[in-house]
């Protein structure tokens, strides 16, 4: 499987998947990353079964498989190309120290690299809440997030951002309302279960 | 616990019992840095409205119930009235007393609690009036008022501000009148109270001109009066119970929605300097702001109250704040502030309200006071504090008690509670004083229970007791009190409706008002009238006996002095329940109250646990359930614990209900297929294995030299695999290989000598060729007859080539059919079907037939046989699914004819990369045929084994219906999160699946829980590196003359599978 060679721009655009470590547009990979997947290089690794790119209205949202991860990992100890430059030397170097303790037993790369969970609640947000600081469910909400956070993260994230001043956990107060869906998806806070989230700021 | 701890305890516990958010009282504590952004916004439109220029924009403090709405009304209550404005709590009812309730909201808040905000109004009045200071201590000080005096204040008024004077004269000289006394106070009170409508000889006595009006004009008169003396908070705040309490938001009649959305514009209209504020929940406004249609929210700024406390110092501060201020009342200095709650616990306080967190620390005072010692609660946390015993008081305290009460008792004054000139100062003091010692009575279960704070001068209720049904909803019952002693039929109406009012009775079984009355009520039209109406409310009457009015007024002395014993002699002489009147009043107590309203928790138990989980801790070397206890089953080892190196098996029948492997690159995946793959062969199950990374086609190879990672005796079951098994590599469309394909037409020659055989095989083999001649509906009869014909036709020869059927439908003879235009829609099925097989190569190709039986049937001397189904000459995933769906098909007709019966498991289907057959998103030729598969293959005894290393690509039916589960490393977050919330579902953690090393494994099955266990290495050849396609065909052809394979002739009893292999799903 891993017999294809990568390009450098190939490889470099898997790590930027790795870093960003959450399903991207080309814009927010290239505003976070500073690189873009398009073309040849999007069709080859589409190909490789390296990254999934699915179109979501006019642009793509790629996402690292876990083949990807895998090869991303082996990526790592890959030399670096020539006229890397420093930025390329540095990064090469980076990741074969990342590397290096990970095979010593240090975290693995599911573990360090993790999506900015407060942007995922924020978007998944705004997608779901019809205007500024109107409830929206966790159910909802967790199954917008879909998987890109781990129940615990999401959790210990909501519980996190329940302190920014903008942000508000709340019981819904009409139990009846409340599918068992809705119940499972509560986060409890001070001995109550909390089951709508509210966002101010959009 | 010293008596000085007791009794400090106590002023705590005593003070809880009573309603503790009343606006109305005093603030005494209040932590500025809660709700700022509140504190902010109400004051910068207050200024607005103290500037009298423009009418504010109203605000709307949104937050859960507990977070303090009231505290901040009430500290916004006492804001305003220090900077010398006027607050009001306004009370919506429904329906046609709506404006009526606003009214006597704002009268109502002339007197409350410590509060007079009538005379500083009035003083205002008169200064702008002019009055001289006789005239004032007439108007607004203590002299009785007289007519003239009155008629004095509107002259002055008017000079003052015409038209105010002009429009609200009448309400004006109400107003001076409601803070008199006597026949003057009477006449006040009634304007109020019925709108207006005064006796003629009152008007005619205080000079008032008009008769009965609109409440909601004299709200208007009362609040340009109002303004001339400063400006006013009008706080709403009572939405949620009138709204959304007890019903979901889409109960909510449009109705109501609409009357409180004008309610709220109208009020805005009709007032000037004046503030409106809405506290409310978060439901409630959003119910406001997108139903009604009235824009009423887009005259309201909204402010988000914070829900929880923003941390330990706060929460500290406001324990502190809150307790110092009892402990001030009796000198008690505590140890430390928030004694006896220790400064550490604060830590885990974060997220309560600050009303949860006092009432946690009210619980826990109740029980250092009922055990007699002083437990420090060490955390907020649930089941922090464990309970202490109450202690039971000594007989001789209580014997000392009884004397004492029975003293009091004796003493006590049985006339004052009951006369028109005291009742209003004396009734309420002895009321709160019985319902506070029956609290006291009631023990824990008064919880939820509180008592209204004291009411102000002239009030409308004597007393109030709430019972909080759901604390979210704020869904309550209410018990009001009101005596009436007066014997005015006026005086009597006017106070019945304040407390009518007051009482938000209304016909709604949760509002309860008592009116105790120890005389007869006037037999009066109007007072017959209003008393009837006043019982259809619900509203009762009853007296009220001397003996109860002694036990009340005792207790109250009681009360006050905090013996230490009042609390278990109140418990066990229960004076205060044994009273006729509560006993009438409250029945059996609270076990019985609740069912006055609807469920107050649908909320059904916790849904039971996965069985997996709960289910005892079984190994599989000695399951005792469903037969399996039997040694001699036959087992399959899923590996050694990590925990404990012993050896762990499913049972081979577990298989039956399928298995699935979650994961990825390293995890040593492929050796686990291969590994249960060689256990099922060795108990002489067969399996089909389809193939596709060219890792499974080295089934049959043996090892070079045996591989680290066997345990013991792998060598020799290796052997014993490699010497019984058959593996045979299949490669569909690669002609080079062991090519399989389909085979439509099935072999007429065989059942020509038995006509109904032969009739059911043609049958079969259309209803196979029917989906691919695809004929429009409305030919889909005559054309399915037409094939029908020219089949039975052909085969009566004992033909079945595919490509000689094609040919006779290009030219159908003549007497083949007798349907008009026979021939041509013959010609039309022939170019159909020419085509598929040019398109499909699968189609009536060369190679073998594709025949379940062929796959798992080993041949002669050999226990098992392992048919690899290669996909190296399907190279598309569309390709891969289209066979796989017949493949299905094909498989699920043989095993109805040949399930599997008393063999622990009939056969294994292994597909590796189960995401690409069965995705989660959109649906695949074979996604339709995975699922029926995966739902009733178990019938049968056909084991689906699948793999992935995407769990969140795999469609959920497949985990959902797969008894046995494997989780080894993923790479992927997005994956192990899904992997970790599948094996959550069945009651295990797998939170450190990234780190899991090749091999190693979570498994779990059903009646087995879950373990790390390593799994062996497989017992045929597995190099590090996959197959190139050329060592794959070597393999598929290497035993292509050696593997007898079993041909079964086609016969009537393979009809199902024909008509299943030429099926397309749908």
């Amino acid at each position: 499987m891993s017999e294809e060679q990568l390009t450098s721009q190939e490889r470099l655009a898997l790590v930027g998947l790795m870093a960003v470590a959450r399903r991207v547009t080309n814009a927010e990979l290239k505003a976070e990353a500073g690189i873009e997947l398009t073309g040849e290089r999007r069709r080859r690794l589409n190909e490789l079964k390296l990254v999934t790119s699915e179109k979501q209205g006019r642009s793509y949202v790629h996402e690292l498989t876990e083949p990807g991860w895998a090869r991303c990992v082996e990526e790592f100890a890959a030399p670096r190309p020539p006229r890397a430059g420093a930025y390329g030397g540095v990064l090469h170097a980076v990741l074969a120290s990342v590397r290096r303790s990970m095979d010593r037993g240090g975290p693995q790369p599911s573990e360090l690299f993790k999506p900015d969970a407060e942007l995922l609640v924020r978007q998944a947000y705004a997608n779901l809440a019809s205007g500024p600081a109107a409830p929206v469910r966790l159910s909802a909400l967790r199954e917008r997030v879909d998987g890109q956070l781990s129940r615990k993260e999401l959790d210990a994230e909501l519980v996190r951002m329940a302190d920014l001043p903008d942000v508000h956990l709340r019981a819904e107060m009409n139990q009846q309302t409340l599918t068992d869906a809705d119940r499972e998806a509560a986060v409890r806070l001070g001995g109550e279960d909390r089951h709508n989230v509210q966002i101010e700021a959009l | 616990m010293t008596e000085e701890e007791r009794l400090a305890l106590s002023r705590v516990q005593l003070n809880l019992a009573v309603s503790d958010d009343d606006v109305w009282s005093p603030l005494e504590h209040h932590v500025s840095e809660l709700h700022a952004n509140v504190a902010r916004e109400v004051l910068a439109r207050f200024d607005v409205a103290e500037r009298g220029r423009e009418k504010p924009i109203g605000v709307v403090l949104e937050g859960e119930k507990g977070v303090g709405k009231t505290h901040m009304l009430r500290w916004v209550r006492q804001e305003v009235q220090g900077r010398g404005g006027f607050f009001f709590l306004v009370k919506f009812l429904e329906g046609g007393e709506f404006w009526h309730g606003v009214l006597h909201s704002v009268v109502q808040g002339f007197f409350r609690g410590q509060n007079d905000q009538l005379t500083p109004i009035l003083r205002s009045l008169c200064e702008l009036a002019g009055m001289d200071s006789e005239r004032r201590q007439r108007l607004c000080g203590t002299i009785p008022v007289a007519r003239s005096d009155l008629d004095a204040f509107v002259d002055g008024l008017f000079e003052a501000n015409r038209q105010v004077a002009i429009e609200c004269e009448d309400t004006a000289r109400a107003l001076v009148l409601y803070r008199s006394r006597g026949a003057a106070g009477d006449a006040g009170r009634t304007f109020f109270d019925l709108d207006g409508d005064l006796e003629p000889d009152q008007r005619t006595a205080w000079g008032l001109r008009r008769g009965a009006r609109l409440p909601q004009e004299i709200f208007r008169d009362l609040s340009r009066l109002i303004a001339l003396a400063g400006p006013s908070v009008l706080a709403v705040d009572q939405l949620d119970s009138l709204m959304v309490q007890s019903r979901p938001a889409d109960d909510v009649p449009i109705s109501l929605v609409n009357q409180v959305a004008d309610g709220l514009m109208e009020m805005r209209e009709l007032t000037r300097r004046t503030l409106t504020v809405v506290a409310c929940l978060p439901a409630t406004w959003q119910l406001i702001s997108t139903r009604a249609a009235a824009s009423a929210a887009d005259r309201f700024s909204q402010v988000q109250m914070k829900g929880s406390l923003p941390g330990a110092e706060i929460a500290e501060q406001l324990v502190g704040m809150h307790l110092a201020s009892r402990y001030d009342e009796i000198g008690f200095t505590p140890p430390y502030p928030t004694w006896p709650v220790l400064p550490s616990a604060f830590g885990s306080a974060r997220h309560h309200t600050p009303r949860r967190l006092l009432a946690k620390v009210g619980d826990h005072v109740r029980m250092c006071l009922e055990s007699g010692q002083v437990v420090e609660l060490p955390s907020f946390d649930e089941d922090a504090a464990p309970p202490v015993p109450p202690r039971p008081a000594a007989d001789g305290e209580l014997a000392a008690l009884d004397e004492t009460f029975e003293e009091l008792r004796a003493a006590a004054d049985v006339t004052a509670p009951v006369s028109a000139g005291t009742e209003d100062e004396v009734m309420p003091r002895i009321l709160a004083a019985g319902l506070k010692a029956y609290l006291f009575e009631l023990g824990s279960r008064a919880q939820g229970v509180e008592l209204d704070p004291p009411p102000g001068a002239k009030p409308a209720l004597h007393a109030r007791l709430r019972l909080t049904l759901d604390e979210r909803t704020e869904d309550q019952v209410h018990w009001s009190f009101r005596a009436i002693a007066a014997t005015h039929p006026n005086a009597v109406l006017s106070r019945l409706r304040s407390a009518r009012t007051e009482a938000g009775l209304a016909g709604v079984d949760k509002r309860k008002l008592w009116l105790l009355r120890n005389i007869q009520m006037s037999a009066g039209k109007v007072t017959t009238r209003t008393v009837a109406d006043f019982e259809e409310a619900g509203g009762m009457s009853s007296t009220i006996s001397d003996a109860d009015i002694r036990t009340f007024s005792a207790l109250e002395v009681m009360l006050d002095k905090h013996d230490p014993a009042l609390l278990p002699w109140l418990v066990s002489r229960r004076p205060a329940g044994s009273t006729e009147l509560f006993r009438k009043v409250f029945g059996e107590g609270p076990d019985t109250w609740r069912s006055t309203g609807p469920a107050t928790d649908p909320r059904p138990a916790d849904p039971a646990p996965a069985p997996v989980a709960d289910a005892p801790a079984e190994r599989g070397e000695a399951p005792e359930t469903d037969g399996r206890g039997d040694p001699t089953e036959p087992m399959v080892p899923t590996g050694r614990t990590t925990a404990t190196n012993t050896q762990v098996a499913v049972p081979l029948r577990t298989l039956r209900q399928h298995s699935v492997v979650f994961a990825g690159s390293g995890s040593g995946k492929t050796v686990l297929l291969r590994r249960l793959i060689e256990e099922c062969a060795l108990h002489g199950v067969s399996s089909i294995v389809l193939d596709p990374n060219n890792d499974l086609a080295r089934l049959g190879d043996p090892w070079p030299t045996p591989p680290a990672g066997w345990n013991p005796g792998d060598a020799a079951r290796s052997e014993e695999y490699l010497a019984n098994t058959d593996v045979v590599v299949w490669t569909p469309r690669r002609q080079a290989g062991r090519p399989l394909v389909l085979r439509p037409l099935p072999a007429f020659a065989d059942v020509l000598d038995d006509r109904e055989e032969l009739e059911q095989a043609v049958e079969a083999a259309v209803a196979g060729l029917v989906p691919r001649v695809r004929l429009t509906a409305g030919k889909l009869d005559v054309g399915t007859a037409v094939l029908k014909q020219s089949l039975a036709y052909y085969a009566q020869d004992g033909a079945s080539d595919l490509a000689g059927f094609v040919e006779l439908l290009l030219d159908l003879p003549d007497d083949v059919s007798d349907f008009r235009g026979a021939a041509k829609l013959a010609a039309d099925m022939g170019e159909r079907l020419k085509a598929a097989m040019i398109v499909d190569p699968l189609f009536d190709g060369e190679g073998t037939p594709l025949d379940p039986g062929a796959l798992l049937t080993p041949p002669p001397g050999k226990r098992a046989r392992v048919s690899v189904i290669s996909f190296i000459g399907l190279p598309t995933d569309a390709q891969r699914q289209t066979f796989v769906n017949q493949l299905q098909l094909a498989l699920f007709s043989w095993i109805k004819k040949n399930p599997a019966g008393d063999r622990p498991l009939g056969g294994l289907l292994v597909m590796d990369e189960a995401q690409d057959f069965a995705p989660s998103g959109a649906a695949t030729a074979c996604t339709e045929s995975t699922l029926k598969l995966s739902a009733q293959a178990r019938k049968y005894g056909l084991g689906l084994m699948f793999a992935t290393q995407a769990p969140r690509g795999l469609h959920n039916r497949i985990p959902g219906n797969a008894a046995t589960q494997f989780f080894g490393r993923l790479n992927s977050g997005v994956q192990i999160n899904a992997a970790a919330e599948l094996a959550r579902r069945k009651g295990g953690e797998v939170d450190d699946i990234a780190r899991l090393t090749s091999g190693l494994f979570y498994a779990a099955s059903d009646g087995m829980r879950f373990d790390k266990a390593r799994m062996p290495m497989c017992l045929s050849h597995h190099p590090s590196s996959a197959l190139t396609e050329e060592e794959v065909v070597r393999r598929a052809r290497a035993g292509r003359n050696s593997a007898a394979i079993s041909q079964e002739p086609w016969t009537a009893g393979g009809s199902d599978l024909v008509r299943s292999l030429c099926g397309t799903v749908r």
